[in-house]
């Protein structure tokens, strides 16, 4: 998907690309800074859990399809506004090998840390482990704006002005 | 957490400006911004695991 964004990307002129980033940059500092003084904003997404009935197809199946739909990301639940980031930045950036890795590192955080839940550290059960990690979402979500208006800024320096 | 907030903010403009600055003036400047989103898109789909 990254590549293909990025070879998509790559036929785009570049005025364009840099005008569409400064957009993206603006509205990342928008959002993230309304998200971080306290207003929601809801994230446009399909807001859906993975099709419960992949489980009965196997084992390999259900890994495989689980997996491609967490990794892909707009196929399930978002959550952060932060997941625009990535396709766009592939588009943006317009190299193949770029957009691969940053989805490929997407889905790669997204699928393995699957492995901390069926292995949970520090002598906690898994339960445990989910209870804690669900209840930090508030914290995650601040973290999320965080870097929404980190790399807004950061964009904009480096291309808006 | 209203401090938490404030320190996120804080902290967020700061690596913002930094990354930004460091992107735009060193050698090889784009690989700081490149370093950055690479890691803020494995904090964003770590942070997604908080979703229900």
């Amino acid at each position: 998907m990254g590549a293909i964004l990025g070879v998509i990307g790559s036929y785009l002129s570049l005025e364009l690309r840099v005008a569409v980033a400064t957009m993206a940059g603006l509205v990342a500092i928008f959002v993230g800074g309304l998200e971080l003084s306290g207003r929601s904003v809801p994230v446009l997404q399909l807001d859906r859990e993975t099709p419960q009935q992949w489980v009965h197809s196997g084992p390999v199946k259900w890994a495989f399809w689980n997996g491609a739909s967490l990794g892909l990301g707009f196929t399930s639940r978002l959550g952060f506004w932060f997941w625009y980031v990535v396709p766009l930045a592939a588009l943006l950036i317009g190299q193949p090998m770029i957009g691969a890795g940053l989805y490929g590192l997407y889905g790669a955080a997204r699928g393995w840390a699957v492995w901390l839940f069926l292995r949970p550290p520090f002598g906690l059960s898994a339960d445990e482990l989910d209870a804690w990690v669900m209840g930090r979402f508030s914290t995650a979500y601040l973290v999320g704006a965080g870097q929404l208006l980190a790399v807004g800024i950061a964009v904009l320096m480096v291309i808006g002005f | 957490m209203q401090s938490l907030t404030t320190r996120v903010l804080s902290l967020s403009v700061v690596i913002g400006v930094v990354v930004g600055g460091l992107a735009r003036i060193a050698p090889r400047g784009e690989s700081w911004l490149l370093a950055s989103l690479g890691l803020s898109v494995v904090v964003v789909a770590l942070a997604q695991q908080t979703l229900p």
